[in-house]
């Protein structure tokens, strides 16, 4: 009788140690194919992201805001867009052309990645004498 | 009373029985040491008697996948690519144990993402070379063939940063000069050879025009080991296990996080020697497509076709 229930509370640990392991797994599966802002320099605060959820080989739109540090829009930004590709040593084959929509936000068309992998866009803002920069870590399909 | 034998061991003595068979029946063509893996797998190298032989090879490689830089396999999703390479080759002796080597290859990409397929095509990086024997084979009973080669690759394909198609099919080449240098250690015994090569390549500094940068591959070292064995006079079958590893890539002298790189893969190759001049070569290479077998590279399954006149 001892023996079953000791059998049944090992077999609960074995299945809750199993689900936890496998949440833990499916959870940074998930968080991994998210784009991750790596930080922002500079005194504009600069933040981008991708249209699309899971970004893809090809053709991509990256939104892009710019504030200053009062939190105020910066309409009339010089914007850079570089994407690359850290762990190959090359960059993208276009160059992102940037349109500004107004309030501080602005578009940059196409975000182009040549193949699957880790990519890393570099977004960079200049007003005069202030500048802004943040990298996003994106996880191509 | 009977026992059944468990299958492990019937497979087991399954493949035991193959190998001696194919062993025994071996030895009776008379194999020449010499000659085997000259021309059994890649290049190779010259028989003894030849002045030059001079050779095309196609390769077909489908894309399945990649290894991420946690050397996670991650299969391709709505993405495709295939490559085609062709290359014409010429090895010229100079002496008994010299010999210099040329390699001229093409390469034809097609890369699919989505809806869209893109075709990109140019010459690829030419390769020249030499080859030492320190030792030829069958020399010296107990001991090895040793050989040494160096060579030096010349950046005249277009590399990744000087791409221009969306998809980056027109890249051909690596796009920077680099120097090589390799060892061989083959012994035979007849109808067997066995042979191993340890190869290294350092890449040069080359200019980044996109970060206006100076960028440098990290060291290549490449170790591979053939076995072979001839069946009948000059057909010859090959298994090749090799591993790649390159360093980290530097960015003006800095090293890039994550950016080394891994490749394992097993081959298997026949090649016949059909006339005493031409020899036909096949080979499939392929990676074990699973979390942990490379790290930061492409995953390809590889099917190689050649044909090699010598002349003497």
């Amino acid at each position: 009788m001892n023996g079953s229930r000791q059998q049944l509370s090992k077999r609960r640990l074995m299945l809750l140690f199993a689900s936890t392991f496998w949440s833990l797994v499916l959870v940074s599966l998930v968080a991994c194919g998210q784009p991750k802002e790596q930080g922002h320099e500079g005194h504009l605060h600069v933040s981008a992201s991708l249209e699309a959820k899971e970004p893809k080989t090809g053709k991509n739109i990256l939104q892009i805001e710019v504030k200053d540090h009062g939190g105020k829009a910066i309409a009339d930004a010089t914007i850079t867009v570089k994407p690359h590709m850290p762990a190959h040593g090359h960059g993208s084959t276009e160059t992102p052309k940037i349109e500004s929509l107004g309030e501080g936000k602005y578009k940059a068309s196409p975000v182009t990645f040549q193949m699957p992998g880790e990519w890393e866009i570099v977004v960079e803002a200049k007003k005069g004498s202030e500048h802004g920069k943040t990298t996003l870590k994106v996880q191509v399909k | 009373m009977t026992r059944d034998i468990p299958t492990k061991v019937q497979t087991f003595s399954f493949g035991l029985i193959l190998f001696i068979s194919i062993v025994s029946y071996a030895p009776k063509v008379q194999a020449a040491a010499c000659c085997m893996s000259a021309t059994s797998f890649g290049t190779g190298r010259l028989l003894n008697w030849e002045a030059f032989a001079v050779g095309i090879r196609s390769t077909l490689l489908k894309g399945l996948g990649y290894w991420d830089t946690q050397s996670r396999w991650q299969d391709y999703s709505g993405y495709s690519e295939l490559e085609w390479r062709s290359e014409l080759w010429t090895i010229i002796g100079l002496s008994r144990r010299g010999s210099v080597q040329l390699r001229l290859p093409f390469s034809l990409n097609s890369r699919t993402s989505g809806s869209s397929t893109e075709w990109g095509m140019g010459i690829s990086d030419l390769q020249l070379g030499g080859r030492y024997e320190i030792l030829s084979i069958g020399e010296y009973r107990y001991l090895p063939a040793i050989a040494v080669q160096l060579n030096v690759t010349i950046p005249t394909g277009r590399g990744t940063h000087q791409a221009k198609n969306m998809l980056g099919t027109d890249v051909t080449g690596r796009g920077f000069w680099a120097i090589g240098a390799g060892l061989t250690l083959e012994k035979a015994f007849s109808p067997l050879f066995i042979q191993l090569v340890l190869a290294t390549q350092v890449p040069l500094p080359s200019h980044r025009e996109d970060l206006g940068t100076s960028q440098q591959f990290g060291v290549l070292v490449q170790g591979m080991l053939i076995g072979g064995i001839e069946f009948t006079e000059g057909l010859v079958l090959s298994v090749l296990l090799r591993g790649n590893r390159e360093g980290a890539l530097s960015i003006n002298g800095q090293e890039q996080m994550n950016s080394s790189r891994v490749d394992l893969g097993a081959a298997l190759a026949i090649s016949w020697r059909f006339t005493p001049h031409w020899t036909v070569q096949t080979s499939i290479d392929s990676g074990l497509y699973t979390h942990g077998w490379g790290d930061n590279q492409p995953g390809r399954i590889t099917w190689n076709l050649g044909l090699r006149y010598g002349y003497f």
